[in-house]
């Protein structure tokens, strides 16, 4: 089983670290992340800073987020017809599922490691904003990864592309909307339920939310943190039940 | 291989693939023939594991493959008809894969003599219909497996690479086959037994041995048939006709037809 695993990772990294696509994609997101880095040294103000990265938070949920994870799910997603190729070659349907699972963990984990690093960056500067915001942004991407997961078992690339860079970027927008609007209406705390779901759909958003915008979420950061690994590798573990035993596939 | 099946049904949605299928076949190559739509492909992916049946059973080997899809899929390869690929990668990673998990013999034999290193770095995408088959040929035979499924597998080579993969087939002794085609020639040089259907139902199965006790015969025309030859229907140039072996050697003396022999499944088709 190991050997199956090990061999479906190699197969489906082939091509996938191509350069054509890869120096463009981290061009874009070195460049937006060094210009924030910049601007966030250059402020004296702590409030600034909090302000600045909350910036991040944005941009990162709504634009470097989708951009990353659908060129990963555009890497593995695959016709009925090459995942029954692949199973052919690769002997084991539980194999395929994670190799899938695993290349796109590892497309998008020098992404994450950037990512985390301008967090890290960013938030020593401040004594409000701590490292849970790096912990909650890992959260968020396994969340966004799981759905995309489940989007590929569709057995079409381009369902499985745009429903996720629909997903990753409407559900993040609806936290920031939701918030944004109760507090012009005047409602600044939410009940448990929302605030889980608001934390589901955009962790660091919730958490800035809680800690600085004076929103009174009913979860804290570590049950909506928690509810979002639970709620993922509840997806994560759909995927893969769905794709070893239910999947029809037809030649 | 042993291949049982019973009362065995497919629907997709209201269309019905496969009806009342029963099969009970022990061989070393079984060859699934009919028409297009006739339900071969549905068969073959329930075969795999792929498709489970709406009613009834399908076992090989004692089990059923779609209930058993770990152990189906490590006992099967599949090729499938339409070459398809959709991913970036080369031939040689195919090559690469297929040194892990391979038959060596049988890898190096598609690499060298079916020469498919000379197309080892073209991306799988490129690689013209014939190719993409050479490709999924390579794997569905070489990877370790004990039953191979091919699904129509010569429907784009060349008549020099059929007669090379064709002719492997055969000779392999170790591995068991299932496959389609629509070329019956092509399924009498490969099968041992056969499985006609139509319409989603079995016309005939059976041995050919069990077709030519019919006494009929295969007559390739020349021109109108000759008077007197009893013909059940023809298609194109070749007719079926019950006769006798010294009425169509007479025939050929004569110049009236230009060959004839022993029915086989093609009359099926009409």
């Amino acid at each position: 089983m190991f050997r199956n695993i090990k061999t479906s990772i190699k197969w489906y990294l082939k091509g996938l670290f191509s350069l054509k696509l890869i120096i463009p994609l981290y061009f874009i997101v070195l460049f937006f992340d060094v210009l924030f880095y910049v601007h966030i040294a250059s402020l004296t103000d702590p409030r600034s800073r909090i302000t600045s990265l909350f910036s991040i938070i944005v941009t990162t949920s709504l634009f470097l987020n989708p951009l990353i994870l659908a060129s990963g799910i555009a890497h593995v997603a695959r016709t009925k017809d090459m995942t029954v190729y692949e199973l052919s070659m690769i002997s084991s349907w539980l194999s395929l599922a994670l190799g899938r699972l695993i290349a796109l963990l590892l497309y998008i984990t020098p992404y994450l490691v950037i990512q985390l690093i301008l967090l890290y960056l960013s938030t020593t500067a401040s004594n409000i904003i701590g490292a849970e915001i790096m912990l909650l942004t890992i959260a968020m991407l396994l969340f966004y990864c799981s759905l995309g997961m489940l989007l590929t078992i569709s057995g079409s690339r381009v369902i499985a592309v745009i429903g996720l860079s629909m997903t990753t970027l409407l559900l993040p927008i609806s936290t920031w909307i939701l918030v944004s609007i109760s507090q012009l209406n005047g409602i600044t705390s939410f009940d448990t339920m929302t605030s889980i779901m608001l934390y589901l759909f955009n962790p660091p958003m919730a958490y800035m939310f809680d800690k600085v915008y004076g929103v009174e979420l009913s979860a804290s950061w570590i049950q909506g943190g928690s509810t979002t690994v639970l709620v993922s590798l509840f997806l994560l573990t759909l995927y893969i039940y769905i794709f070893t035993k239910k999947q029809e596939l037809k030649i | 291989m042993k291949i049982e099946a019973r009362g065995l049904y497919k629907w997709f949605g209201l269309t019905r693939a496969l009806v009342d299928i029963n099969l009970s076949i022990e061989s070393h190559r079984v060859v699934v023939m009919g028409p297009n739509g006739s339900g071969k492909s549905t068969l073959l992916s329930i075969l795999f594991g792929g498709l489970s049946p709406s009613k009834g059973y399908l076992r090989v080997n004692g089990y059923e493959p779609y209930r058993n899809r770990e152990r189906a899929i490590k006992d099967m390869t599949i090729v499938f008809e339409r070459p398809y690929f959709d991913v970036d990668a080369k031939v040689k990673d195919v090559y690469t894969v297929l040194r892990d998990v391979g038959n060596s013999d049988c890898t190096e034999f598609f690499w060298d003599v079916v020469n498919v290193k000379s197309i080892s770095t073209k991306i799988l995408p490129e690689l013209s219909s014939g190719q993409k088959q050479l490709v999924q040929l390579m794997q569905g035979l070489c990877r370790e497996s004990k039953i191979k499924i091919l699904d129509e597998p010569f429907s784009h080579l060349d008549p020099s690479m059929v007669e090379k993969i064709g002719k492997f087939i055969v000779e392999d002794s170790k591995n068991e086959y299932v496959i389609t085609t629509h070329i019956p020639e092509e399924a009498e040089w490969l099968g041992e037994y056969f499985v006609v259907l139509k319409n989603g139902s079995i016309v005939w199965q059976g041995r050919l041995e069990d077709m030519w006790r019919s006494e009929l015969y295969e007559v390739y025309l020349r021109g109108k048939p000759p008077a007197g030859l009893k013909i059940l229907f023809s298609i194109g140039y070749v007719a079926i006709a019950k006769s006798t072996e010294e009425e169509l050697i007479e025939l050929t003396k004569k110049g009236l037809i230009t060959g004839y022999r022993r029915s086989g499944v093609r009359k099926f088709y009409v």
